[in-house]
């Protein structure tokens, strides 16, 4: 912005040539201000620009060469914001300022070094907060990892809304399942898949009808108990009964004898 | 995507190999044309109207799309989410296995 009023002042052609020399003005700078609020808005404000500043590189650039370029040396990296941020809200726990900064972090930047440490505050400050039942819910990608189940499950149990002790326990379930799938010892695999399953059952008798996006955790839990017991490498495919593009039925079974590959697909 | 499963289909043709689609387009009209164009000649199930939250792909909790299965000649499923090179081997294993 600054540059852009300074370069319009310095340019001839703005001022008419028989006007007298242009005032000087004096640039007022936002002033600093060490309120936490500002200075998150800052912090968030800076990304944007460096991201806005990217787009328009990357838009501009003709080629995939370009393209590339813009990727590597623009695309500002969430992570070090997180961090910023992640140092400033720190410092004032169970504020609205570290509310709004955690999920900064947990949205943009979940994946980065911040983004557990992040989510394990929000749940131990906001305990309360029926608005931390989706927040939760992001676990259900990743990093799956024993201190985050140990919150959730704590969570579960604590949140006075109902919402949120069933999106918590979806979570939980989610973690399990995750942690199991990097587990190596079998043991150690197999117990973690036990309490997966349990606790996707869990949710389906207890919390089934909480909403999760446009569906319900019900919904969401069978989906996953269903892959676990009839979808897994080794296991015999369930058969699919119903009509092809033309309104013909037929099954999956009728293609027994012959290798398959089923391809879930569309046209978007 | 489509161009992949045209050339697997194409070269395995005479072999006991078959793709099935699960289909999530809602309009299907709308997908007739695609149909020739792309030369889709592979048989599909419909997911239903109501898309991408179908009975089928809602059963086998399916929330990415292509998700692909691969299934053995006894309906075992062998491997999950192979794509390109990677499916054309594991159909190419599989066929092997059975016939040697």
């Amino acid at each position: 912005m600054l540059s852009c009023t300074a370069l319009l002042l310095a340019c001839p052609l703005a001022a008419p040539p028989d006007s007298a020399p242009a005032p000087r003005i004096a640039i007022v700078t936002t002033a600093v201000s060490d309120e936490p609020a500002d200075i998150l808005e800052d912090i968030v404000d800076s990304y944007q620009e460096a991201y806005n500043e990217f787009v328009s590189a990357y838009r501009a650039a003709s080629d995939d060469a370009g393209r590339n370029a813009a990727r590597a040396e623009l695309m500002p990296d969430p992570g070090i914001y997180a961090e910023k941020i992640l140092a400033l809200v720190k410092e004032h726990p169970g504020s609205d300022v570290a509310w709004e900064g955690f999920n900064w972090i947990v949205g943009r930047a979940g994946n980065s070094a911040s983004g557990p440490a992040a989510m394990l505050m929000m749940i131990e400050q906001f305990t309360d907060k029926e608005e931390l039942g989706d927040v939760v819910l992001r676990t259900t990608r990743g990093p799956f990892n024993r201190d985050i189940a140990k919150a959730l499950g704590n969570l579960a149990e604590s949140s006075p809304h109902a919402s949120v002790q069933g999106k918590a326990s979806f979570a939980l379930g989610m973690q399990y399942k995750g942690l199991s799938e990097a587990a190596t010892d079998k043991k150690e695999k197999d117990g973690l898949n036990k309490r997966f399953l349990r606790v996707m059952k869990m949710v389906c008798e207890k919390h089934g009808d909480v909403s999760y996006g446009r569906s319900t955790l019900r919904s969401a839990a069978e989906g996953e108990v269903f892959v676990a017991e009839n979808l897994q490498i080794g296991m015999v495919a369930p058969d699919i009964a119903a009509a092809d593009l033309d309104g013909v039925e037929f099954k999956l079974t009728d293609y027994r004898g012959k290798v398959v590959v089923i391809d879930f697909w569309g046209n978007w | 995507m489509f161009p992949h499963e045209r050339s697997l289909v194409k070269r395995l043709s005479d072999q006991p190999f078959a793709l099935i689609g699960v289909n999530s387009d809602r309009d299907l009209e709308a997908l007739r044309p695609v149909l020739v164009e792309e030369q889709i000649t592979w048989r599909s199930f419909w997911n239903g109207p109501e898309g991408t939250s179908g009975p089928i792909s809602t059963r086998w909790n399916v929330h990415g799309w292509p998700t692909i299965y691969v299934l053995d000649h006894e309906g075992k499923i062998r491997f999950k989410n192979v794509r390109g090179e990677a499916m054309d081997k594991a159909v190419d294993s599989l066929l092997e296995e059975m016939n040697g």
